[in-house]
């Protein structure tokens, strides 16, 4: 918290464009050209229509390596480009990582995004850029990309509209928009063999009969309520409410209930805690869930990069992100659901060999990837060039408000919606301001 | 570099406090509009007198009339104005002066029938020469070249590297007028590449930030044109800020401009209302533009920061609701409740009204013991007739062991006490500093000597608890900012790497601290994980850009020499931080308690002391550092004081002209219970204890020595993970997994069921059903039920055959009311 308060106390005064955009122009080496063609894309027409109903974003928290995942450079040096290998994909002309070789497969489903670039190397600021859309200010914690849908779309059902398996980031959560709009976390390791959503079910001697009789009971004994007006007290009610019909609905349970998926669905997926999370991501959005975060931690490889990619992360990531992928589309739900595959930045490209680091990779914001696919986005295409270490922005930069503003705009958002927080009104993305930008993802959709 | 800074905030706050407040209401004006002139008792015309030197000196006015009703009015536009001597200066529009000559004359200020005459010096109009530390940086600075994302940054941009918010005046001097870099060209000054740069007409990541032929943009070319000097040596040197209205009345939708003067050495004067910069701390109250407008937006008090070349001053802008209430005789316990009362007779804020000794009794469990009282305990209190009761009961906490255990959780978390991750006490460091705590608390150590106790600790971490303070922060920075946080309130991380507009304290001021401890030493020894602390004979703190040794320097105070030093740097620091002088720790401490009992800080949050976070209610804070210094920092001693005024003892159910307040403590505000709190509730009402591994059973959770315990409920709830000494980690939140887990967790179902739990017992009991109710009240919600309520429940027939069950329900309804999750 006070780290980012630190970064984020110098406003931004330098010009009509703000300090933050001005660092990233810095940072990255944009040009003037660059810059005049975001300020020519800063404020287009658009329809409103949703073309996406749904949106998983798959959290790799940690930040994890862009030249050994969706970027690699075999042509750099030795200590650039590590021990992996690039191998083909479905799609002539890219390639990725040797350890992803069922994604390899997949490619003509999702694109790359070669090019993400914010100012903040550090997990904080960075984590709340790339899942707001927004760089902090003080005092101020945006709401996540999942807490605006869950707050534009509301209750659609039992179940509530923004989950987090197994649980959500610090910065995945509601911000200003207040506790109503935070996710649902599970809580539980989905690929627990007993594995249970938090208090979903009754517990032992509690029937449906005695919880209709508590709660009659509570609307009756609740005392305080009546004599006290108090927002934090009608939100309590709000959860209470929700509770009940979450537990009491059968759809809810339904669509927790992993057991009921075939043997060989989990298996594809992978039987590990990230496997059967976008497991029950599928479950969700088939369930009517709006907005789905899966977080998997322990990309943050300063040390002994290569071992722990090869044998933990990329195995997983592989055979879960490339399973989701497949059956999002046989089900014909891959069109109307996004998926965003992310963490808060990428790794340094060249290799820290000192003892302490066994070959690893630190944080690195310049430059890195990102995975988008489905909700009418094109698949099998790479968006925007790194320079040939893989250390800046060579081609087309992707800012995070970009990828924000395209989410949004597909799911029918408009971006540049005010929310009032206190006498304040606060713009929902920094897209389409004076800020620096890539422009949204246009290679990909038609997003006039 | 900002040396002025504290000094100047100092004085500003004095006289915000001791200052008349100017209210202008936009009623009182219309009436006076509609009745004729107005009856002017007093104008008052700001700056009161006016020494202008130099060539380009301007001067202009604010006056503000006081009329006969009490209100007063911003009249700048309406008067007349004339020099007594135009040949000296002129006056050009309203207020506005224009220097001609060297002389003294005076201004004379019209509004209908007052006049006031406001003297003026002109002296060295033949002096055009700039100096770049007073003429050229603040334009630089208004420009924002020298912030974070820009020239400030750590590496530059591009060919300018600046300073971070001009923190090094001298070396921006050297830089942008280094022949290397060709960025100035006095021979053809127009030219100069920082002005092409800067008027965008070469290609300038930072964009057209000067305006051609503006102001601005006229005087950097003709510094430049005059070779670009530094200044002569005898040059003034700033002093201090002042800006005027300093305390300002005002309603929504309103507006009014600041004034901004900067005094210097020689006792000359410039106005500055377009180069300062501008911030207010509560945008809900009020909002500043760049030029120094502000405009009311709601009820409430706000303060804007003025920021001018390293100097700070701040405005307070007041808003009361416009009600006209017929403010109540409100009786007062103690000197607390006087000046709370000030504050909100002068904001039309009416308290409620007191609470009941139920709803007392409660609350003053939870907050000094953490604990619900027992139904035996309810009933006694409840009963007893005498007047003096909740002081008595006050007193009769205080002494209660649960008192030690329940602040030992709080000050864990300040101190960060956990044997694993991120301190890694191991356990027997864990062990070691929270007994030293519970100790400390339980015998109610002076917090003099506490803070001696931590802060001079040596030794190892397993065997003497404080020693353990130095296994959390890492290095001598990490200590100092530590320390500073603990002790006296002040975030002083944001300083580790460089400096803040609008923040007093400084990379500087970090290594100043820090340099207090340098010396201390920390060795492993041959048992597993220990670390011993010590103090090496020498060592020092290195500032990173200059790589000079930082002498130490005491927190926004003055620098030590080396020879003052004698003995343990860290004693040295401790006796300024427990002396009565020290301008933060006993004001600190009586906010964190004030804090802990009433749920709000009049600082907030506080462990967040700054120049620009002000307190509520500054009298108050005053009043209860004043009275926790007098008692020779007894702790208890505060909590005593707070718990017995009327104000902690107010109802929490607020009225109409109180019901928005969150700040002015005019209500008893909500507080969820904590996750220990809650956890120990639960356990009470069902008499089921929660089991900690390595722990005797009956260990309640308000008793557990650190995190590390695992507990769903506990995380569920809040319980931090003490990765930072910051007492916002701790989360009072509320979300939709904490009422799942209510209603359907086998952790809450077990609890009820159990055969040797409450239910249970009474279910075997021949009490009849309403007793049994009465029971259930007391032991939940520590008051017995209404008639309506006892009606409710007994409606529900109750047999031999489904008495249990309907008790587990009872209990289970109960346990999830408001007024059970929430102390009120």
């Amino acid at each position: 918290m006070l780290r980012i308060e630190m970064e984020s106390a110098t406003p931004g005064r330098c010009s009509r464009r703000g300090f933050i955009q001005i660092g990233a122009l810095g940072t990255l080496g944009l040009t003037l050209p660059d810059l005049l063609r975001s300020r020519a894309q800063a404020a287009p027409e658009r329809k409103n229509a949703p073309r996406a109903k749904a949106c998983i974003v798959l959290w790799m928290a940690g930040g994890p390596s862009h030249l050994d995942t969706f970027d690699p450079k075999p042509e750099a040096p030795a200590d650039y480009r590590g021990t992996f290998k690039p191998i083909p994909t479905k799609v002539p002309g890219i390639q990725i990582c040797e350890h992803l070789p069922l994604l390899a497969q997949q490619a003509h489903r999702f694109s790359i995004l070669r090019t993400l670039a914010h100012p903040s190397p550090s997990h904080e600021i960075a984590s709340h850029i790339m899942l707001t859309g927004n760089v902090p200010a003080r005092g101020t914690v945006n709401p996540s990309y999942g807490s605006v849908v869950f707050r534009e779309r509301g209750y659609q059902g039992a179940l509530p509209p923004y989950v987090a398996i197994p649980n959500a980031h610090r910065y995945a959560q509601a911000g200003f928009l207040g506790g109503t709009y935070k996710p649902f976390t599970i809580g539980a390791d989905p690929n627990a063999r007993n594995f249970q959503v938090r208090s979903l079910r009754l517990p032992g001697g509690l029937t449906v009969q005695r919880l209709e009789q508590r709660r009659r009971w509570l609307q009756a004994l609740d005392a305080l309520k009546r004599r006290v007006e108090n927002e934090e007290l009608e939100v309590l009610d709000g959860f209470y409410q929700r509770s009940y019909e979450m537990i009491l609905s059968p759809e809810a349970s339904k669509a927790f209930d992993l057991a009921s998926e075939d043997a060989k669905v989990r298996e594809r997926y992978g039987r590990n805690t990230f496997g059967q999370s976008c497991l029950l991501a599928r479950r969700l959005i088939e369930a009517g869930v709006a907005f789905v975060h899966v977080e998997r931690g322990g990309w943050d490889t300063h040390a002994r990069n290569f071992e722990t990619l090869q044998n933990a992360r990329l195995p997983e990531l592989d055979q879960g992100f490339s399973a989701l992928l497949e059956d999002l589309d046989q089900r014909g739900l891959l069109e109307s659901t996004i998926v965003l595959w992310m963490g808060e930045f990428g790794r340094t490209p060249k290799i820290d060999y000192a003892p302490r680091w066994q070959g690893g990779r630190h944080h690195y914001s310049k430059v890195f990837s990102a995975v988008i696919a489905g909700g009418g986005l094109a698949g099998g295409h790479v968006v925007g060039q790194s320079s040939p270490r893989g250390e800046e922005v060579k081609e087309r930069p992707v800012l995070p408000w970009d990828v924000g503003a395209t989410i949004f705009t597909l799911l029918g958002i408009p971006y540049d919606k005010t929310y009032k927080e206190r006498n304040r009104n606060i713009r929902l993305l920094p897209y389409g301001t004076s800020v620096v930008s890539g422009g949204m993802l246009t290679e990909l959709a038609d997003l006039s | 570099m900002r040396r002025f800074a504290v000094r100047t905030t100092l004085v500003c706050v004095v006289l915000a406090l001791f200052g008349p407040w100017f209210s202008v209401s936009a009623r009182a004006k219309e009436k006076a509009d509609k009745q004729g002139p107005p009856k002017v008792q007093k104008l008052v015309v700001y700056p009161p007198q006016i020494h202008l030197a130099g060539a380009r000196a301007t001067q202009s006015l604010r006056v503000v009339a006081q009329l006969a009703d009490g209100t007063q009015r911003l009249v700048t536009e309406q008067c007349a104005y004339q020099s007594n001597n135009p040949k000296v200066a002129v006056v050009e529009g309203p207020g506005r002066i224009v220097p001609q000559a060297n002389g003294r004359t005076q201004i004379v200020v019209q509004y209908h029938e007052a006049t006031v005459q406001v003297p003026l010096v002109v002296s060295r109009r033949e002096d055009a020469h700039y100096n770049f530390r007073n003429d050229v940086l603040p334009v630089i600075s208004k420009l924002g070249c020298n912030q974070m994302g820009c020239h400030g940054s750590p590496k530059g941009k591009k060919r300018l590297h600046l300073s971070l918010f001009s923190a090094d005046p001298h070396k921006d001097y050297l830089e942008i007028t280094d022949p290397k870099k060709k960025l100035i060209d006095p021979k053809n000054a127009e030219e100069s590449w920082l002005l092409q740069k800067a008027l965008c007409y070469e290609d300038h990541g930072g964009g057209d930030v000067l305006e051609e032929d503006s102001p601005a943009h006229r005087l950097l070319v003709e510094w430049i044109a005059q070779g670009a000097p530094e200044g002569k040596p005898g040059d003034p040197v700033l002093e201090r800020i002042e800006v005027f209205p300093p305390r300002w009345e005002l309603l929504p939708g309103k507006r009014y401009p600041l004034l901004v003067e900067a005094y210097y050495s020689d006792g000359t004067m410039e106005e500055v209302t377009h180069l300062a910069t501008y911030k207010s701390n509560e945008e809900a109250v009020a909002k500043v533009d760049a030029a120094g407008r502000v405009t009311g937006t709601g009820y409430g008090e706000a303060v804007v920061l003025v920021g001018y070349n390293g100097a700070l001053a701040t405005a307070r802008v007041r808003s009361a609701q416009p009600v006209k209430v017929q403010f109540p005789q409100v009786p007062v316990n103690n000197r607390i409740d006087e000046l709370v009362l000030a504050k909100l007779r002068e904001l039309n804020i009416v308290p409620s009204e007191l609470c009941s000794d139920e709803e007392f009794l409660r609350r003053v469990y939870l907050d000094v013991i953490g604990v619900l009282p027992t139904p035996e305990e309810a009933r006694r209190f409840l009963a007893d007739p005498s007047p003096n009761k909740r002081a008595a009961l006050i007193d009769e906490l205080l002494d209660r062991p649960e008192y030690a255990d329940f602040y030992a959780v709080k000050w864990g978390d300040i101190l960060q006490i956990n044997r694993g991750i991120p301190a890694r006490l191991q356990d027997k460091g864990m062990w070691a500093y929270y007994r030293w705590l519970w100790h400390a608390l339980d015998s109610n150590m002076p917090m003099d000597r506490f803070v001696h106790e931590l802060l001079t600790a040596t030794g190892s971490g397993y065997r003497n608890g404080p020693a353990n303070f130095f296994r959390v922060g890492e290095g001598p920075q990490g200590m100092a900012e530590q320390a500073s946080t603990v002790f006296l309130g002040v975030r002083l991380d944001c300083a580790h790497c460089h400096n803040h507009p609008f923040e007093q304290f400084t990379l500087a001021d970090n290594l100043g601290m820090a340099a207090f401890f340098a010396r201390v030493r920390i060795k492993r020894t041959q048992e597993q994980d220990e670390e011993v602390i010590y103090l090496a004979d020498s060592g020092r703190v290195v500032n990173p850009e200059t790589k000079k040794p930082v002498n130490p320097k005491f927190l926004g105070g003055r620098e030590l020499k080396p020879e003052e030093i004698q003995g343990d740097p860290r004693a040295v620091l401790a006796r300024w931080i427990t002396s009565p002088e020290n301008p933060y720790f006993a004001r600190h401490m009586a906010n964190r308690v004030w804090t802990w009992l009433l749920g709000r800080g009049i600082i907030h949050e506080p462990d967040d002391f700054r120049s620009t976070n002000p307190a509520s209610n500054p009298e108050l804070l005053d009043y209860l550092a004043e009275e926790f210094v007098r008692s020779g920092y007894d702790l208890k001693g505060l909590f005593r004081l707070i718990l017995n005024s009327r104000t902690y003892q107010l109802s929490s159910v607020p009225n109409q002209w109180n019901k928005h307040d969150r700040i002015y403590y005019s209500h008893y505000y909500l507080k969820r219970l904590t996750a220990e709190q809650l956890a120990t509730a639960i356990c009470q009402a069902t008499e089921v204890p929660d089991v900690y591994p390595g722990l005797p059973r009956g260990t309640r959770a308000t008793q557990l020595p650190d995190v590390s315990f695992r507990s769903e409920f506990l995380d569920l709830f809040g319980r931090p993970k003490r990765a930072t000494p910051i007492e916002s980690e701790r989360s009072c939140d509320i979300h939709i997994g904490q009422t799942l887990h209510m209603i359907s967790s086998e952790y809450i179902a077990a609890k009820l069921r159990d055969g040797r739990g409450r239910a249970a017992r009474l279910a075997a009991s021949d009490l009849p059903p309403e007793k049994v109710v009465e029971e259930l009240y007391l032991c939940t919600l520590s008051r017995y039920p209404t008639k309506e309520e006892l009606a409710v429940v007994l409606a529900q027939p109750i047999d031999k055959k489904n008495r249990r069950q309907v008790f587990e329900d009872l209990l289970w309804v109960l346990m999830n009311t408001k007024e059970f999750l929430f102390n009120h």
